[in-house]
């Protein structure tokens, strides 16, 4: 996390003193700061939940959809949340992780729908401040997230864009 | 640009796909048919207008000749008489002689027993006792050590309890009297299987025909019949084909508690009467559609005096509702949904 924000902020700077191209370092900044924003939310709801597995697992337990798999989810789930983390830090797999984080976005966002109309109280599982959060205030959280996502992959998605995001990674990286 | 679109809209849909299978996964897995086989008596129940209670908070204290009790989990105090043919209600209140404001645990439970009603808070300990109809209670005097999580009087003056063992904390059944011996545990009724807490539990009830004190297992196809001196009769089993209670035990270190992870509860709730016995089971059997637990609770009713299987039957939803408890006693059925109170004729020739 601390790597992809410095990498971050060294490359917010390098964009801020290239001028030629003002629509596309604005997207390029777009871009990071979602990205950013992804690895802040993966990285620290994963470590919530690894840093107490035998809670997420008793809280999973008692999930009407998913008791039979609490095992398997306890880890798997803070896992694919870091190895996403992990792709949006390197440019070159960033596309393929917002993918992801849209993804696993749409899934969180299917369980509460699910559990907000199916079942009667369910304790949250999501570690750290985030289990604050109501089911409504979480739902539309995690709805902005997916926005956030969607924004990501249209901006990185155009073609010519694309090239010139590596381009411009590339004197990033020279500098 | 386009392609990104379609990219998102697959992922999505692939999203979905996965989590509504979690859940249809789940859902299959927890509702399985068993191999077994029910009987069902069809029409059953006459159903008799309902009487609204108000709260969704009132259990079933208990039913005499002319009067049924429901006590409410959420004011301990309070209990709420109707007549048998439930048309009309009446609220009071128990008050404790000599004591302004008592006070019990949420776990107080309210009992009927003419001439007496009786509060017990197992958690205290206390237990209260008075007449029906004057409503004030005194404190009974019993074992002030012996805790209990249920308590059922089994004469004027002795009382079935399920309680926990002193050193292993296992759950075990026992009596409590006012003679010597005050208190009596007999731990050999009580098999354990994974924890000997959860694993055991059950629903304690007395049959008064019989004389006979019946516990129902709710995570396993057995039911045990002993007699008033903790003497076991015979160990029953139901029709399905849980004889190892199929439940998971967590222990969280951080907040130090054993929480239950997974359950197949087998038997919901039972209750006794006449020389029945009545289970709400939670399988379905071979015989049952899908979703028919859903739509219905079913009971399937053991024969006491032989140990068998005699029938099942299903209680219907009502406005909706499932049920939320039922007593039998004599030849009808009294039933709690949510905030409304039902009557059934169970009719003749079947009991």
């Amino acid at each position: 996390m601390d790597a992809g924000e410095g990498r971050t902020v060294v490359r917010f700077c390098c964009l801020l003193m290239q001028t030629k191209k003002p629509d596309n370092m604005k997207k390029q900044i777009v871009i990071e700061i979602i990205s950013f924003l992804f690895i802040l939310l993966f990285v620290y709801a994963a470590m919530m939940k690894l840093l107490d597995v035998e809670k997420f697992t008793v809280q999973l337990g008692q999930s009407p959809l998913l008791m039979a798999f609490a095992p398997q989810f306890a880890w798997g789930v803070p896992i694919l949340e870091l190895l996403i983390a992990a792709m949006l830090i390197f440019s070159r797999t960033r596309l393929v992780g917002l993918y992801a984080s849209f993804t696993l976005m749409v899934m969180f966002t299917v369980y509460i729908i699910i559990i907000l109309n199916f079942a009667a109280h369910v304790p949250c599982s999501c570690g750290g401040i985030l289990e604050d959060m109501n089911w409504t205030e979480h739902l539309t959280f995690n709805i902005g997230f997916v926005v956030l996502s969607i924004v990501g992959t249209v901006l990185m998605g155009r073609p010519s864009e694309a090239r010139a995001n590596s381009a411009t990674t590339n004197i990033t990286y020279a500098s | 640009m386009k392609k990104t679109f379609i990219n998102l809209g697959i992922l999505f849909l692939l999203g979905m796909v996965i989590i509504v299978s979690l859940f249809a996964a789940t859902y299959k897995i927890r509702h399985a048919p068993n191999s077994f086989l029910r009987e069902y008596q069809r029409p059953f129940l006459k159903a008799i207008p309902a009487l609204d209670v108000k709260f969704n908070s009132y259990y079933i204290a208990g039913i005499t000749d002319d009067h049924i009790y429901l006590g409410n989990i959420t004011a301990p105090f309070d209990v709420l008489i109707a007549n048998k043919a439930i048309t009309a209600s009446q609220n009071v209140k128990i008050r404790i002689k000599g004591v302004e404001n008592a006070t019990v645990y949420k776990s107080a439970a309210i009992k009927i027993d003419p001439p007496y009603f009786y509060l017990a808070d197992g958690v205290k300990p206390v237990l209260y006792r008075g007449k029906i109809g004057e409503w004030e209670a005194e404190r009974f005097d019993y074992d002030s050590g012996a805790y209990f999580q249920q308590l059922v009087p089994i004469g004027k003056t002795s009382f079935a309890i399920r309680t926990a063992e002193y050193k292993t904390l296992y759950n075990t059944l026992g009596k409590v009297q006012i003679d010597s011996p005050r208190i009596r545990l007999n731990s050999e009724l009580l098999q354990k299987q994974v924890d000997g807490v959860f694993c055991t539990d059950g629903m304690l009830m007395y049959n008064s025909k019989l004389k006979r004190l019946v516990y129902n297992y709710r995570y396993r196809n057995e039911f045990i019949v002993y007699d008033t001196n903790l003497s076991i009769d015979y160990r029953g089993n139901t029709i399905d084909t849980f004889s190892r209670a199929q439940i998971k035990i967590g222990y969280t270190t951080s907040d130090r508690s054993t929480k239950l992870l997974d359950k197949q509860t087998t038997n919901i709730r039972s209750c006794t009467g006449g020389s029945y016995l009545y289970i709400n089971s939670n399988l379905l059997a071979k015989n049952d559609s899908e979703g028919w637990l859903d739509k219905n609770s079913v009971i399937d009713v053991y024969d006491l005096t032989n140990n068998s299987y005699k029938f099942s039957f299903i209680i219907p939803l009502y406005e909706n509702s499932r049920m939320r408890d039922f007593m039998v006693s004599e030849n009808i059925l009294i039933v709690l949904y949510d905030h409304y109170m039902v009557k059934y004729d169970l009719q003749p020739g079947y009991l």
